[in-house]
């Protein structure tokens, strides 16, 4: 499902002395079938965003477009609501909102109130678990009985199960162990591929968003406040993305360095491990001719 | 959801009032609070009413927040404008409706009594208005503290009236986190027949529950970690001070009370 922000701003609190704009018309569009990420440094207002994607929160003003839907600050919440099918989001800390007393139960909330067919959905959710990683055996255990990692999982194996189109993730990951944040990230990449849906990362990690995104898009100051564009393009403005308080990833980061130290290295995007095998490489032969 | 609710009730903003000390504004309460018992005719109402806007403007909090903080009470001051309009019998008959005769007296009563309940109202706001909770409760607590050796435990009730409040604005922020967690997984808090509605409450309570608990369990362990133990020997870091103008400020109000006791009938 295609996804535009047309001059989209938001404000909390309005008409308080608490005030607060989070997003001062922001312009930007993802794309049908894109795995775009979302980067920004605290505060920036990549969660306000999320939020309104799927009618959490309606535009102070400007509009949002999913599909064919529009959301502005008249949408009726019926319309609201039904947008909402079709789109699965995974907050910040999934695990608090866990409250069944078994994880059956909890994971059977979201399809049975979104009025999708329970039963034939209850024999998909061993399958949902084994995809992120959980043997089927917790089915009838309390998830306060789990672990943290093990119930962030659930929640969003329970999320899964409601076979959103468009999925987004806000910082799925985050405080989750560096083997465990990559396995996460994985299985929820390859459900993208697979599933052909529209996903949306926001995470703080540059090079989570290099590894997995077709697309990023850069929250930065209010003076221009959204930037967008292909990783290699995004990543290639170093010195404005530490201006904002972002860094390009690391090897990102010593491949355009060695780059303009002469260095021949043609592909600055590459992933990390690739990266270092092209710098030893090119070392090694620097070596050889002296 | 929940974004609207104005935390606390303290509007930021710098006022004479606002500078004052929080115990003389809860001295000056107290008395304004019998005060206000002493008008009882048409001139002391008047200075009353008269204070009353006066305080108001100087405080330089926007009205509605007043509004707001009357709204509530507008039934029971409406509700007792009608008693006292069909039940006191003085003055000259106005009107009658279904067999009760207004008299003007009765209006008169009504329209007093309300003053009387309205004024009473707003000078409560205006403490909590132009005072943070924390000075709040130190005020509070000062007040307590002779009442020590009567056994009453004065630091630890003001520690919990000041972890609560300062609790607050954080349990709101969770709250609305997970009723837009629980929303965007389909939960709909407005509609639906009583058994969905009941575990969409459950969705909602279990998890503020939860975090809770943990969040009083991890506050323990800190402040267990920084060797709090009690209230023997603590010093404040913010200490409250008397000033000159908190000994104006309450001799302006026992001048209130003064002008008041003089123009009342008696
Ligand atoms: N419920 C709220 N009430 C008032 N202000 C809020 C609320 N939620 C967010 N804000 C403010 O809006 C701004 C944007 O917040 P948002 O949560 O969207 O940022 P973020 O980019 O997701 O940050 P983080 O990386 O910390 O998650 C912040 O300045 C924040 O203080
Ligand atoms: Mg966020």
């Amino acid at each position: 499902m295609h996804i535009a922000f047309q001059n989209v701003s938001y404000s909390y609190m309005i008409g308080s002395p608490f005030e607060k704009q989070a997003l001062a018309s922001v312009n930007a569009h993802i794309s049908s079938g894109s795995f775009t990420g979302v980067v920004g440094s605290t505060g920036s207002g990549k969660s306000t965003l999320m939020q309104l994607i799927n009618g959490l929160l309606l535009p102070t003003s400007g509009e949002v477009q999913l599909g064919d839907a529009r959301l502005h600050r008249k949408t009726k919440r019926k319309e609201v609501k039904q947008m909402r099918k079709k789109i699965g989001m995974v907050f910040q800390y999934p695990e608090h909102q866990l409250f069944g007393s078994t994880v059956e139960e909890d994971m059977l909330f979201g399809p049975r109130h979104l009025g999708m067919d329970v039963n034939s959905i209850r024999k998909r959710l061993p399958a949902l678990l084994d995809i992120v990683g959980i043997g089927e055996d917790v089915l009838p255990v309390s998830p306060f009985s789990l672990s943290g990692g093990q119930m962030r999982r659930i929640a969003i194996a329970g999320v899964l199960a409601t076979d959103p189109e468009v999925l987004i993730l806000d910082e799925p990951a985050a405080s989750l162990d560096p083997a465990g944040h990559r396995a996460l990230l994985d299985v929820l990449k390859t459900w993208h591929d697979e599933r052909g849906l529209t996903s949306i990362l926001v995470t703080h990690d540059m090079e989570d968003a290099a590894r997995y995104a077709d697309d990023i898009i850069v929250m930065g100051p209010a003076e221009k406040p959204v930037t967008s564009g292909p990783p290699a393009e995004v990543f290639r403005q170093v010195e404005w993305l530490s201006d904002i308080g972002l860094a390009a990833p690391p090897s990102i980061r010593i491949a355009h360095a060695l780059q303009s130290a002469g260095w021949d290295i043609r592909d600055t995007l590459l992933e990390p491990e690739a990266m270092a095998a092209v710098v030893a490489n090119q070392w090694t032969r620097g070596k050889k001719e002296g | 959801m929940l974004q609207n609710i104005v935390i606390g009730q303290y509007i930021p903003v710098d006022s004479p009032l606002h500078r004052l000390d929080s115990r003389a504004k809860i001295l000056c309460l107290l008395a304004l609070a019998v005060i206000v018992f002493l008008a009882n005719e048409f001139w002391s109402y008047t200075a009353l009413v008269t204070t009353v806007i006066l305080f108001v403007v100087l405080s330089r909090v926007p009205l509605k927040f007043f509004l707001k903080g009357l709204l509530p009470i507008f039934i029971l001051i409406i509700f007792t404008f009608f008693l006292h309009a069909f039940f006191t019998n003085e003055g000259a008959v106005l009107f009658s409706v279904l067999g009760f005769s207004v008299y003007s007296g009765g209006i008169e009563q009504g329209v007093y009594i309300s003053v009387r309940i309205g004024s009473l109202v707003v000078f409560a706001s205006l403490l909590t208005l132009t005072t943070t909770p924390i000075d709040l409760t130190d005020g509070f607590e000062s007040f307590l503290r002779p009442f020590k050796r009567f056994g009453l435990p004065a630091h630890e009730m003001a520690l919990m009236m000041s972890i609560s409040i300062r609790l607050i604005p954080t349990l709101l922020l969770e709250a609305d986190r997970i009723l837009k967690a629980q929303a965007a997984r389909g939960a709909d808090f407005a509609k639906g027949s009583l058994r969905t509605r009941l575990e969409t409450l459950t969705a909602f309570i279990i998890p503020l529950f939860v975090r809770s608990f943990k969040r009083a369990e991890d506050m323990a362990t800190a402040m267990d970690a920084r060797g709090y133990r009690g209230g023997e020997g603590r010093t404040k870091l913010r200490v409250l001070k008397w000033r000159a103008r908190d000994t104006i400020a309450c001799i302006i109000v026992a001048g209130v009370g003064v002008v008041l006791a003089l123009l009342r009938d008696f």
